[in-house]
């Protein structure tokens, strides 16, 4: 089985945020404005979270962490959606289904994560910024909740590439935006499943940990930490 | 997806099979809004277009990092730029402001085309379309009409950092119309050039090879968040620590404010602002008191280290060691940079230990200079371990073999006109050391009765709002009689244009670019038009200046004696060929056996001519030599003796001249006599808005602060004892106050800068910019007084003092 996930290392994270650029370029996010963003309505798949953390000296100092959806195994938001619009689909992607939305944002709530977030107004693109819209991605209408699909549509077309080459899919050939924007190699992607792959490897690693771990949602996005 | 592998079968069949899959996926959504319409009766979502897919190279010019970009197109669309993975700059990366192109590209609030001012200055309602012949007509003639009159040096050019075509060009231009005041705007590698110009006799930006470094000190703030090119920066980072290599470099961060770069290293050693140098010298001393230094590189390479008679004036002059024992001892070192001495002996000796250590001197970011005098100190630091010109250690950008261009014309009337000495001061008195000086030009136009400059040119620059003097640019433009700007979008500096000649979006031409400053291999970059026609009426850098010099006639039309602007690219580009030097960009090589090859003459190219070379070159996105041979003395080190200079003659000249005392040990910093309550102004420019641009771009302007605690605002950091003493609260609303002036911020509490400081991003602020930039924040260059530190003579962002007044709610 394939089972798609994530390394993130904090060690050469520099929180550039090129990954939650890429991620809005690449999904059709709209542009918010200063409005939206002063009431945190501006939607972002990804984004850097502050963690605080107290260092030598007694000098408290945040580390900066990106966090996409961690597509749990075991999802939270999944249990509690009455209208059947997020589900853990195919290799292991909690794929939200726009049209099932019902927006009763349980699963905003439900998700430990914080990373769902609720469309309060129709999506506009100010012309001409409306012909940048890539068309693998649907445009999500107004009342609807959305998050980080680990750029699925990546893996339709990195498939078609493959098996038009007549080849299996290789380690490496489907990248999120995110990842593959990365300036400082801290991101990987590949099949958790495959014991060669880079990601398996990395996610053995000695310095590997995942958020919040504890609550049992068995997140296939796993960090590396820091450390000398 | 990698384009090699797919070169190989037929596109159009491969593009059917996606185009399907896609349309399968639509579907469900359409049934959903169908759906939608019947509960809501509202659905105004948009459908974007589905067509062919395809890929252009081009390259980046959101700053001057020169990253190769990929540009994904659907119907001839382009819908997402990556980096181009066969660059090596970019090596398919890129930062978040090239992530953020297309908001560019698409800009609803770019100029529609050229305009002419008919109202007062200072308002965008002032200007009126007129066409492009109007235009470039009018221009030229006042600039005829100044070389008829004899003074051709009353032109001006304000220029951002261009690595392009359009910048030879501009440079040619200004040359070939007969005036030296070719003047930069972006002051931020000012400092360490000249460090380098002084100790090594090398007039280039030094690069910092971090990623076969052990141990890097880094001091004042952003070496990786805005260094000069933050991909190639950030990847060799990546690669500093590449724990699965078995690499993990340490970084350490030294100076007043823990910026991204001290939350991602492994130590901050927070020390009084401005006090830097003073750091640098203090481990330097124990480097020197330990005998940790390179004895091999000191001895063989440098000069000054040693006390030596003076044969001129037969007296002893003291070398480095001397003046290290003497002045810096750690006690006093200790009280001037507030470190403990423990620390400060821990950090000589791991940096001594490391093989090899690289000290990085203050980077602030495009925009701000550094002192003259730290980038002194902290170079120093790197020769006394000999890390200058080795792996990991400072190195001397390599030259680009372009076909050098014809002589310029015999043309008395420009001879006589660049020989006039520059308005801006450069390369005179306080400011020798300089090649260029913005704020003096400012300065002069208000200076004198009439404005000397008659007429200015404004590319890819934006002086009344990214400069260290703002408002100064303001005035002077206001005097100026002709001032025409070639900005794209609105920005602050067109708002006072006569004329408005709106340049193509750089994914609207082609273009050749050299290397950017930071990277230390020979590179060219080649860019194709993305768009078949620019969106708007507007046109290229470099075809603006080829139409203006055809209108203004020989001789000055005699210097460009190229059909358009291809045909220059073409003629450029078979230098490369004529080098017979490096490769196409993803030729893979095996560095050992090309090196051994190329010592023994031979050079295997892989095209077999020139035509082939140019069309790989544009199929690749660029050529570049990779192999970077250190310990080149005679390029790396070209003062008079040859040698690495611990205490550079040339300021003692320049005392002589000025009349100053400039002694390299002076401790000049402004570590006292603040006056009560004041504070020091630590000015920072965050990645998506550095170089004065990005605030234009909303998916920019969300993420200025990674923590996003503040966005679409200015605010200002200040350390939780500095707030109780102040009264004032996290969230607060002040005026920031300086003899200048005052601006308005929210106030952070936050632990990420020392007692004393007050920390504000540079960027916002904008009385143009369109819809996104203008009126959001502001502009804290302004609150800068036209203080210059002596050693350079460069303006000094660090010497301003601030207080926060709380604003009634
Ligand atoms: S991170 Fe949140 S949204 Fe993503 S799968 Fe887990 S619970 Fe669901
Ligand atoms: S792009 Fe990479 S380095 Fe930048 S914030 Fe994201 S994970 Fe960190
Ligand atoms: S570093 Fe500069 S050139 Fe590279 S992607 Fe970012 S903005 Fe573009």
């Amino acid at each position: 089985m394939t089972r798609w996930g994530m390394v993130i290392d904090l060690e050469r994270c520099t929180a550039c945020q090129a990954c939650v650029v890429a991620c809005k370029v690449e999904n059709n996010i709209p542009p918010a404005g200063p409005e939206d963003a002063a009431v945190g309505r501006s939607i972002a798949w990804i984004r850097l979270a502050r963690m605080e953390t107290q260092e030598h000296g007694g000098v408290s100092s945040a580390q900066l962490v990106p966090v996409p959806c961690m597509h749990c195994e075991n999802p939270p938001c999944v249990k509690v959606c009455p209208a059947n619009a997020t589900r853990i689909g195919e290799e292991g992607l909690v794929a939200q289904v726009y049209p099932r939305c019902i927006g009763c944002r349980y699963c905003t709530t439900a998700c430990p994560y914080t990373v769902r977030q609720f469309n309060w107004k129709d999506a506009a693109w100010p012309e001409p910024l409306d012909q940048a819209l890539s068309p693998d991605v649907s445009v999500r209408p107004r009342g609807v909740v959305e998050k980080c699909s680990f750029c699925h549509h990546r893996l339709m077309l990195a498939r078609d590439r493959a098996r038009f080459e007549k080849r299996e899919l290789q380690d490496g050939d489907y990248l999120p935006a995110c990842v593959e924007s990365c300036p400082a190699n801290a991101m990987f992607f590949g099949d958790l499943d495959d014991p060669h792959s880079e990601v398996s490897r990395l996610a053995e690693s000695p310095r590997a940990f995942r958020l919040m771990e504890e609550l049992g949602t068995r997140p296939k996005v796993t960090y590396l930490s820091r450390g000398d | 997806m990698d384009g090699k592998r797919h070169s190989s079968f037929d596109r159009r069949t491969f593009l059917g099979l996606t185009a399907g899959v896609a349309a399968g996926v639509a579907a469900g959504v359409q049934a959903g809004g169908l759906l939608r319409r019947g509960v809501l009766a509202i659905d105004d979502t948009p459908r974007p277009k589905r067509g062919a897919e395809s890929f252009v190279v081009s390259s980046c010019r959101q700053c001057s990092g020169g990253c190769g970009v990929r540009v994904r197109c659907i119907g001839g669309r382009p819908v997402k730029v990556d980096g181009n993975p066969l660059h090596p700059v970019s090596g398919g990366r890129l930062c978040p402001k090239g992530q953020a192109m297309l908001q560019s590209l698409f800009h609803p609030d770019r100029f529609a085309g050229p305009m002419r001012r008919v109202g007062p200055k200072g308002s965008l309602d002032s200007f009126q379309p007129v066409a492009w012949d109007e235009a470039l007509d009018f221009v030229a003639r006042r600039l005829l009409l100044l070389r008829q009159q004899g003074r051709p040096e009353s032109l001006a050019l304000l220029r951002g950092a261009i690595h392009g075509a359009g910048g030879r060009l501009l440079t040619r231009f200004m040359q070939s119309i007969g005036s030296p005041n070719d003047v930069s705007t972006p002051r931020g590698d000012d400092a360490t050039a000249m460090a380098l110009l002084l100790t090594q006799g090398v007039s280039a930006v030094p690069v910092y090879d971090l990623q076969s470094a052990d141990y890097v000190l880094a001091f004042g703030g952003a070496q990786l968040e805005t260094p000069a090119s933050p991909v190639h920066m950030m990847r060799a980072y990546g690669r500093f620590r590449d724990s699965a290599a078995g690499r993990r470099g340490k970084l350490v961060l030294v100076g007043p404010r823990r910026s991204i770069t001290g939350t991602v290293a492994d130590e901050w050693i927070p020390i009084h602002p401005g006090s830097e140098a003073i750091f640098a010298l203090g481990v330097a001393s124990v480097l020197v008191a330990e005998e940790l230094y390179d004895k091999e590189f000191v001895g063989r390479r440098g000069e000054q280290f040693e006390d030596s008679p003076d044969p001129e004036n037969h007296h002893a002059e003291i070398g480095l060691r001397t003046l290290l024992r003497r002045d810096y001892t750690l006690d006093r070192v200790a009280a001037e940079t507030g470190v403990s001495v423990h620390t400060i002996l821990g950090v000589a000796r791991e940096f001594a230990a490391a093989r090899p250590g690289l000290a990085i001197g203050p980077r602030l970011g495009p925009l701000l200079p550094g002192r003259l005098f730290d980038h002194l100190a902290v170079h120093v630091l790197n020769a006394l371990v000999g890390n200058i010109d080795a792996p990991g250690g400072v190195l001397v950008p390599e030259a680009v073999p372009l076909r050098p261009w014809p002589e310029l014309p015999a043309d008395p009337i420009a001879d006589a006109g660049r020989k006039t000495p520059r308005l801006d001061g450069a390369g005179l008195g306080q400011r020798a050391l300089m090649s260029s000086d913005a704020e003096g030009l400012a300065e002069a136009i208000l200076a004198a009765e009439h404005s000397p400059v008659e007429a200015v040119l404004i590319a890819d620059a934006d002086p009344a709002f990214a400069s260290l003097a703002p408002e100064t640019f303001r005035a002077a433009l206001e005097r100026v009689p002709l001032v025409v700007s070639l900005a794209s979008l609105p920005d602050d500096s067109s708002l006072y244009a006569d004329w408005i000649l709106p340049q193509s979006h750089p994914l609207e031409c082609s273009d050749l670019s050299t290397s950017p400053p930071g990277v230390p291999f020979p590179l060219v970059s080649h860019a194709a038009a993305v768009l078949d026609r620019p969106m708007r009426d507007t046109r290229s850098l470099g075809d603006i200046v080829l139409q203006l010099v055809r209108r203004i006639g020989e001789p000055v039309a005699q210097a460009f004696p190229w059909a358009d602007l291809p045909s220059l690219l073409e003629q450029e580009a078979r230098g490369l060929h004529e080098s017979r030097r490096g490769a196409v960009i993803g030729t893979p090589f095996d560095e050992a056996w090309v090196k051994m090859m190329e010592g023994a003459g031979w050079w295997a190219p892989g095209y077999r001519s020139e035509d082939e070379l140019w069309t790989r070159i544009r199929e690749a996105g660029g050529w570049w030599d990779p192999l970077y041979d250190h310990g080149q003395w005679s390029r790396v080190l070209r003062t008079p003796s040859g040698r690495f200079q611990f205490r550079p003659r040339e300021l003692e000249q320049l005392d002589a001249q000025r009349g100053t005392r400039s002694d390299l040990l002076a401790i000049d910093g402004p570590t006292s006599s603040a006056p009560e309550r004041a504070l020091a102004l630590t000015l920072f420019e965050p990645l998506p808005i550095a170089g004065g641009t990005g605030a234009e771009l909303p998916f920019l302007q969300a993420v200025i602060d990674p923590s996003h605690e503040q966005g679409w605002r200015t605010w200002v950091e200040v350390h939780p004892q500095t707030a109780l003493a102040l009264q004032i609260e996290h969230g607060s609303l002040v005026r920031v106050a300086s003899s200048q002036g005052s601006i308005r911020a929210r106030v952070q509490v936050t632990e990420r800068v020392l007692p004393g400081v007050a920390a504000i991003p540079v960027g916002l602020g904008k009385r143009a910019g369109g819809r996104w930039a203008r009126g959001i924040g502001a502009n804290p260059l302004r609150l800068l007084g036209a203080v210059r530190e002596s050693l350079g003579g460069l303006p000094d962002p660090g010497a301003t003092r601030v207080q926060l007044l709380l604003e009634e709610v």
